[in-house]
């Protein structure tokens, strides 16, 4: 089997399918990238077990004529063409020894692959159609963005580990938490009309999903049912497992008056912040706030020195100090593109609810550290 | 460099008394005395400094400070109060300097930059008296020794600096009980000797101070010139705090080293919550009959005081490395030490508030009875001399 292919187009791939790639797996095989020719289609596929991803090329028409094929790629061919001293490769693939050939230019590689006919079957299909729902690319990952750096990636807790998506009427709304904190986004699209459903997606697969996610405004499909989802954007389809676990109901978390809300300039907050983060240490990477007299004042004392910045601040409501962790602060002012924020405070013990002023229907809650001084 | 710098100690006047009548404005300017009970043979604490001029001291028995003074208020000592107001006091220091070594509640020694100790000492003087409205005596100099006499002299609520070059008008005309090591014996030794005043000492070659008072001789000839090497010895900062205990026989019982881990655990979470700190990471000890040791750690993602999530921990840790017994020792260890607690969403739900409350009902039992008022059920088929 002999294909001549753009050394890019396949590098890129691979580099998709990459993503669903076991970090270690006891089953070899699923090391292994799934490579398959039928027609002019040669279509890629990775799997963990947890997620899988499938992606696909179209060969030019001349390749019409070739058998159909399926063979099992290392992992080594994505660095070998990533190197590759040329633009267009030569492949050579032996059916027999499942070897591989690369030449191109004054390089030859010759690789390893593997037997098809163990890799566990690739089913490619979801149900669940009445959860079905299409939505732009770039607003999806926005809205995922905002969200997932607030699950746990501490697997004691599994129900933590995933972002819990709940259908109801036209609304979807998003919801991770690692207990310290929880970020909660509604999306409201006129023409979705959802039953009540609820499914918790592992954030894991969800992170390399938005590595492989473009900021178009192409649309995507996404297909929640059984005991997976599924997302088609045409060119790549991605499908993960969800969690079984049961993701608490945290509306009852969410006060609903504030003690305090105050108005604050998202630059200058994420400039000081990212400062006070400079000296703040500890698993706790704590800062102390005060708000008080139209000001926020940021100091750190620690066993490397202290610091303190003032920042002009609308203040609505009591005077209030607090401490909080400067990372919890700093995830989310990396993601906002608002120019301004309000955070609602309920008390030195209480949380903090940051709103971009910019995005409806988005709350970003941070508990605070309590100080045992 | 160490030479150069500037040395203050800093001492809070009458402190347990100041306090008090800070606190109670009708004491002010009366013969205060803080300290036990006279029908219990209590002693004095602190007395103000009008009872001082009765003759009264502390350490006095209070049934003979009050035959002195019988107009004098006593005031039952409130250790709560004076360990927060002390740390109040520190905190004024820190910013001034991160070279501290705490001698007492009431007594520290700072280190500052060469040039700047006279001029700092005065800052710290005022802020303590506006803020805390407390009388604090400094004494000023390049060594421990010419501070802790300075500040003497400079009782009380004062700043009073002598360098070495005042060595010879200001030290040596003071009589030698002044110098540390200068007890009622030394003084009486020396005062045979015609020596009575620190120039007297001074006056005395080194080896004639060896052979009448030993190494303290030679230590109180360097004293009696104004030197002193001693430098600041800054608090360590606790890195970890640990428990562990040898078997009085190995033990090959699964179960009976988890009662045991559980109340190693119980242990470390009690002194941690008594340190008001949090721990990030869980260390297991174990040695083996044949004297392997091994420690297996665990960080979790928010750190902990409570001895179950230091339990559970430990237990995870033993389930998953305890090999073939028997084992010999057992230890449980905290460290990446926090001095607050993240709160979480869950921080606020009635059981979390009350295995909080029972925590804090057991710390109170295990501080006013010991340690073995409270236990797990467990713990009944330990050993006694297992833990």
């Amino acid at each position: 089997m002999q294909l001549s292919i753009s050394v890019s187009d396949f590098y890129r791939s691979l580099e998709i399918v990459e993503k669903a790639l076991p970090t270690r797996s006891t089953i070899s095989f699923l090391n292994n990238i799934y490579l398959e020719l039928s027609g002019t289609q040669l279509s890629f596929y990775a799997t963990n077990l947890e997620m899988e991803i499938k992606t696909a090329l179209t060969l030019a028409p001349d390749h019409e004529k070739m058998d159909s094929f399926a063979i099992l790629l290392p992992q080594k061919i994505i660095e070998v063409l990533r190197y590759f001293p040329t633009n267009d490769a030569f492949l050579v693939f032996d059916p027999q020894s499942y070897r591989i050939t690369v030449s191109g230019g004054s390089a030859e590689f010759s690789l390893f692959g593997a037997d098809p006919h163990d890799y566990p079957e690739r089913k490619i299909d979801s149900d669940g159609e009445d959860l079905k729902f299409q939505i732009k690319q770039a607003e999806l990952k926005k809205y995922l963005k905002m969200v997932l750096f607030s699950a746990s990636t501490d697997e004691t807790r599994p129900a933590f580990n995933g972002i819990l998506f709940e259908f109801k009427g036209n609304k979807i709304t998003l919801t991770a938490s690692d207990t310290y904190r929880l970020a909660v986004k509604e999306i409201i699209k006129e023409e979705w009309n959802f039953k009540e459903a609820k499914c918790l997606v592992p954030a894991r697969s969800l992170r390399e999903f938005l590595k492989i996610l473009g900021d178009d405004e192409q649309m995507i499909t996404v297909v929640p049912g059984g005991n997976k989802i599924s997302f088609d954007t045409g060119l790549v389809y991605l499908s993960a497992r969800l969690l079984q676990e049961k993701f608490p109901d945290v509306s009852s978390i969410i006060p609903q008056a504030f003690q305090s809300r105050i108005k604050i300039d998202k630059k200058l907050l994420e400039d000081t912040i990212s400062r006070a983060a400079l000296l703040a240490e500890g698993k706790n990477q704590a800062v102390q706030l005060a708000f008080q007299d139209n000001a926020l004042i940021a100091r750190v004392t620690s066993q490397q020195g202290k610091m303190e910045e003032k920042l002009p601040a609308q203040i609505d409501g009591e005077n209030l100090e607090l401490f909080v962790n400067t990372k919890f602060v700093l995830d989310l002012l990396k993601v906002t593109e608002d120019l301004s924020m309000s955070i609602d405070l309920h008390g030195h013990e209480g949380p903090l609810i940051f709103m971009p002023s910019g995005e409806k229907g988005y709350l970003y809650l941070v508990l605070p550290i309590k100080k045992v001084n | 460099m160490k030479q150069l710098q500037d040395i203050l100690l800093c001492d809070l006047d009458a402190f347990y008394a100041s306090v008090e009548q800070r606190d109670n404005p009708s004491l002010k300017g009366k013969p205060v005395l803080v300290g036990g009970r006279p029908e219990d043979r209590g002693v004095v604490s602190t007395c103000s400094y009008e009872a001082r001029r009765y003759g009264i001291h502390s350490a006095m028995p209070m049934k003979r400070a009050l035959s002195l003074c019988p107009d004098a208020i006593i005031i039952h000592q409130d250790m709560d109060k004076y360990v927060s107001v002390s740390k109040q006091v520190g905190a004024i220091f820190s910013q001034h300097t991160p070279c501290i070594e705490p001698v007492s509640i009431d007594e520290a020694y700072l280190g500052l930059p060469s040039g700047t100790g006279l001029s700092t000492a005065n800052i710290i003087q005022a802020e303590v008296s506006r803020q805390l409205s407390l009388p604090l005596s400094i004494g000023v100099s390049k060594n421990k020794l010419l501070a802790k006499i300075a500040c003497e002299l400079a009782k009380p609520n004062r700043v009073l600096a002598i360098w070495p070059e005042d060595v010879t008008s200001r030290l040596w005309p003071l009589p030698v009980k002044v110098l540390p090591g200068v007890g009622p014996a030394t003084r009486e030794i020396l005062n045979r000797q015609g020596i009575k005043t620190v120039k007297d000492l001074a006056a005395v070659t080194e080896d004639a101070l060896d052979r009448l008072l030993g190494k303290t001789g030679r230590t109180l000839h360097q004293y009696a010139r104004g030197i002193d090497h001693r430098s600041i010895e800054k608090r360590q900062e606790l890195k970890s705090i640990s428990e562990e205990t040898t078997f009085s026989e190995d033990i090959t019982e699964h179960q009976y080293m988890l009662s045991i881990l559980q109340q190693l655990s119980a242990g470390v979470g009690y002194r941690l919550r008594g340190e008001k700190l949090t721990a990030a990471t869980i260390t297991l000890k174990l040695r083996f009959e044949d004297f392997r040791t091994i420690s297996r750690s665990k960080t979790l993602p928010a750190t902990t005081d409570s001895d179950t999530v230091i339990y559970e921990n430990a237990r995870e840790l033993f389930n998953k490395h305890c090999q073939q017994p028997p084992w010999r020792l057992a230890g449980v260890q905290v460290s990446n030490l926090e001095k607050g607690e993240q709160l979480s969403l869950f921080s606020f739900d009635s059981n979390a508030q009350r295995n909080r409350h029972l925590l804090e009902t057991g710390d109170q039992l295990r501080k006013k009875y010991g340690n073995k008022v409270l236990f797990k059920g467990s713990l009944l088929t330990v050993k006694e001399k297992d833990l």
